[in-house]
């Protein structure tokens, strides 16, 4: 098992508790949607997965490690190691071009980036690859500035940045909230076999439960979150 | 080249905002420059001040305060009160302590250059800046009684050459009142410059400072006044009977106390003996808080320096907590979001420090000789020193210490914000 919530409990500063979730888990490799209108947490819970957000109670085991009782520096070390996180919108940073962009992650994480050494290959070779595979080869070549590109575009480079190095898990957080029916499903597709073929897990959330015939597994937030039962 | 990577991002983002990052260089290097300028002009100005007269162990005048004695003899700027006696000078003169003594008769001035009336003795006894003598660029001192020798600024001003034919004026004014046209003085030699007031004076015998007085003594000219000649005057008894002062050597330093104590209270005259060295920190003392207000003036600005540095970051802030959120995502933690933004801010200030400080010294090695030539102020282009060093460190510091508000700000906020990215 790759990811194990048990009896967690989450709430924002001074506010009674908005999350409690008695278990969910992820498999290695598993792709799960995880569908929860607007306003119902779904960006808390990644947040509280990706180690950025810390629990009142429970714990989260992602792989061998506690993230509930890891300091938040070893989180941090954690997320850049072995996830990869693509958001809505403005997933780049502006002052560096693609390959750095998609590099990014291996420059911050030696672990990540000895992956790929380990592999054969270097973090700027394999974000050549994934900008090839997804459609951006001109753009890479170019260096298009990433102001330059358009919202799809960005998307796909953010799922490379996410991709790099072959990370445990993936966390999408609307990401195609932004893109028209016909660019979604084709940037869902490369997502999900670029995760397949790197046995990566994914996570994707999303209210809009269109996508949700593209899973296997579809989980409901409203239904996993027991807090919002509590107040009903 | 890979820099560590964060301090390669925090490049690669300021270069980003480059024109704006210039700009806040520029500011913090103006006013690093500003401050360092005043500071160094300030210093220059204050050494050539102190060292205008060297090698005079008193200067004796008529009882007032050593501050006025040395302006009006020295800086000539005023005038006596009063005036010392022949007689005192020759007791001065003739005192055993005493080496040497040079009577100062001041008075008129030629085209607003102040006439000085002294002895050949001046030329070979008044040092200045440690030490150095007065010299003679061309001709030599006077020895007639209608010879003049001029300072190196006079004659550089009004054009005038060794053989030059002059006037000397009655009164002070530029213009004078009435000149004194049946007395030509001739020019016999022009000194070289010292960057002192000797430059900016016109040095005739003192029985000169008589003669363009006969006639005169009522203020206003007498009848006679234009019709003797030159050559009456010369018949007359031109014994000086006011001097302004007395430049005095001594034959031992270490009576210097004694023999100014023992003039303090001479009997026949009320006569004031001031050293040189104290009476002049004293006036720079006034001087220099004009000196003072400009470097207080410019610590302000370099405040305002690190203030531009503090606007940019602030107003580069909103548009960048979207950065911080990816750079959280990516696997950043809140003390690099920190440390990326106080390492800006440190940046900036060092380089616009760094620059400041270069302008500095390239500013005093090209400007240096200029300032000498017209003020005669020496600036000395000396390796960069410990001023430079704690300046250097201080905007650093300071940019560093004031980061640090927008940066915690940043910190909270990108852990409030979790994994969203707040529009
Ligand atoms: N920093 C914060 N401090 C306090 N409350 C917050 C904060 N961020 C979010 N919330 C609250 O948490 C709740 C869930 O927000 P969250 O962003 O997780 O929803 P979501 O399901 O992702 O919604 P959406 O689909 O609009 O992105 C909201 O009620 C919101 O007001
Ligand atoms: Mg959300």
């Amino acid at each position: 098992m790759l990811l194990n919530l048990t009896d967690v409990e989450f709430a924002w500063p001074k506010r009674e508790v908005f999350l409690k979730i008695d278990a969910f888990q992820i498999n290695e490799g598993e792709q799960v949607f995880l569908r929860g209108p607007s306003g119902s947490g779904k960006s808390t819970l990644l947040g509280l997965i990706a180690g950025v957000l810390r629990p009142k109670a429970g714990s989260i085991a992602f792989g061998e490690v506690d993230l509930a009782k890891s300091s938040p520096r070893q989180c941090d070390k954690i997320r850049a190691r072995d996830m990869g996180v693509v958001f809505q919108l403005f997933n780049l940073l502006p002052f560096l071009d693609l390959i750095s962009n998609v590099s990014l992650p291996c420059r911050l994480s030696p672990e990540r980036n000895k992956r790929l050494i380990d592999a054969g290959t270097t973090a700027e070779e394999e974000a050549h690859r994934l900008l090839r595979y997804l459609g951006l080869a001109r753009e890479a070549e170019e260096k298009t500035p990433v102001s330059n590109l358009s919202v799809g575009q960005q998307q796909r480079v953010a799922a490379a940045r996410a991709l790099i190095g072959a990370p445990r898990l993936i966390i999408a957080d609307e990401p195609t909230s932004a893109l028209d029916t016909a660019i979604r499903d084709e940037f869902l597709k490369l997502l999900r076999d670029e995760c397949a073929a790197a046995n990566t897990a994914l996570l994707f959330v999303s209210h809009d439960d269109h996508l949700a015939s593209h899973f296997e597994r579809v989980d409901s937030l409203v239904e996993l979150n027991k807090a919002r039962l509590q107040v009903a | 080249m890979r820099l560590p990577t964060l301090p390669s991002l925090a490049l690669a983002s300021l270069w980003n905002r480059r024109i704006s990052a210039l700009l806040t260089i520029l500011a913090v290097a103006v006013s690093v420059f500003l401050y360092l300028g005043v500071g160094k002009l300030k210093s220059a100005a204050e050494t050539s001040f102190n060292q205008t007269i060297h090698g005079t162990d008193l200067i004796v005048g008529a009882r007032t305060s050593p501050v006025s004695l040395v302006l009006f003899s020295v800086f000539h700027i005023g005038n006596p009160s009063a005036a010392i006696t022949w007689e005192s000078f020759q007791w001065l003169e003739e005192r055993e302590d005493v080496d040497w003594a040079v009577p100062i008769a001041l008075g008129d001035s030629h085209k607003g250059y102040r006439v000085i009336g002294t002895t050949g003795d001046f030329f070979d006894r008044y040092q200045f800046r440690g030490g150095q003598e007065v010299s003679f660029a061309s001709g030599v001192a006077f020895d007639d009684l209608y010879d003049v020798v001029l300072g190196a600024k006079v004659a550089a001003d009004l054009g005038y050459e060794i053989g030059s034919e002059i006037t000397l004026s009655h009164g002070l004014g530029e213009v004078s009142f009435m000149e004194h046209d049946n007395r030509p003085f001739t020019v016999t030699g022009i000194l070289a410059s010292t960057g002192t007031p000797v430059d900016k004076s016109v040095l005739v015998s003192l029985q000169a400072i008589e003669a363009i007085h006969v006639g005169w003594q009522s203020g206003a000219p007498s009848p006679i006044a234009r019709m003797v000649t030159a050559d009456d005057v010369r018949k007359m008894d031109l014994t000086p009977d006011a001097l302004a002062a007395v430049l005095v050597g001594l034959s031992e330093r270490r009576t210097l106390l004694r023999t100014q104590n023992s003039i303090n209270t001479y009997r026949e005259e009320a006569l004031v003996a001031a050293i040189p060295s104290q009476a002049i920190s004293e006036v720079w003392e006034l001087v220099g808080i004009a000196g003072n207000a400009l470097l207080i003036v410019s610590a302000f600005v370099i405040v305002v320096g690190l203030v531009s540095i503090l606007t940019s970051i602030l107003s580069s802030l909103r548009e960048r907590r979207r950065e911080m959120a990816v750079l959280r995502a990516v696997g950043a933690g809140p003390g690099h979001i920190m440390g990326l933004l106080i390492s800006e801010a440190i940046f900036l200030a060092a380089i616009g420090a760094a620059i400041g400080i270069t302008l500095v010294y390239l500013a005093s090695f090209i400007a240096g000789p200029i300032f000498e030539n017209r003020f005669g102020i020496q600036i000395t282009v000396s390796a960069p020193g410990a001023t430079d060093a704690y300046v250097f460190l201080t905007v650093c510091g300071l940019a560093g210490i004031l980061a640090l508000f927008p940066a915690i700000g940043a910190m909270r906020s990108s852990l409030a914000d979790g994994l969203s990215i707040k529009l």
